[in-house]
């Protein structure tokens, strides 16, 4: 999951350099609310059903 | 003619640019020596990179706000995670904590503050008189963009790091839960 995240913030910094903002702000989004999803799940294990 | 201030505020994007990837690379060299990272050291490096995103955009893009704003909610989860970090940690005996200790403060200790010094910092980019973009005035991001060579640099090594630990995250972790203690490397099966 991490390596995915890491992945999708690579790709949204590859595409604010060839100018297309939107992709790479809903990229941001996605990334951000991914990484508070897991540090979630490492904090309080509330996801541990799927995992 | 650019107003001074919007140059004043994009070399100071530039600068914080370069202070966010200064401890990602660091922790770099700290896990090339053996010290793996921990799946909250990795939370706190995608904080980084979240921020370093809205930097980004800054420089290529223009100096806006909602630039900013992504930033600073990039560096307001981070800053969450280390705080996590830290509390898990500060009732360990002297010497404790988990991995090693750079001028006496955990890697996740200097993550705190780095986001609180990034927060600081951005509260003072905006305050910066003329230091946004606005439609219609005389500045060209694309022109700025091609005539700074330290900016390009500095974001085609943003890139690269990022792309550097997402290939090191798969290794360690796979797609799956990160231990707790990482002891070797997932791909290695350890």
């Amino acid at each position: 999951m991490l390596a995915l995240i890491f992945t999708i913030q690579a790709i949204a910094l590859i595409l604010v350099l060839q100018e297309k903002e939107k992709a790479a702000v809903g990229c941001f989004w996605a990334s951000l609310a991914l990484t508070l999803i897991w540090f979630n799940h490492h904090a309080t294990e509330s996801l541990g059903f799927l995992f | 003619m650019i107003a001074d201030g919007r140059r004043l505020a994009y070399n100071l994007n530039i600068l914080a640019l370069v202070c966010m990837q200064a401890p990602l690379y660091g922790a770099l060299m700290v896990q090339l020596t053996g010290d793996l990272p921990c799946p909250l050291c990795l939370l706190e490096r995608l904080g980084m990179f979240a921020v370093i995103i809205g930097l980004v955009m800054n420089v290529r893009l223009g100096i806006r706000p909602a630039h900013y704003g992504f930033s600073i909610a990039g560096a307001m989860t981070g800053m969450a995670i280390a705080g996590r970090h830290v509390l898990l940690h500060i009732n360990d005996p002297p010497g404790g904590g988990y991995g090693g200790s750079v001028l006496g403060l955990h890697l996740y200790t200097w993550a705190l503050i780095v986001f609180l010094c990034f927060l600081a910092g951005s509260a003072v980019l905006l305050m910066i008189p003329d230091g946004i973009d606005e439609s219609g005035d005389d500045v060209n991001p694309r022109a700025r963009w091609s005539g700074s060579r330290p900016a390009r640099v500095v974001c085609y090594m943003a890139v690269l790091i990022c792309v550097v630990n997402a290939v090191l995250a798969l290794m360690e972790c796979g797609l799956g839960q990160c231990p707790d203690n990482p002891t070797g490397y997932w791909i290695f099966g350890n």
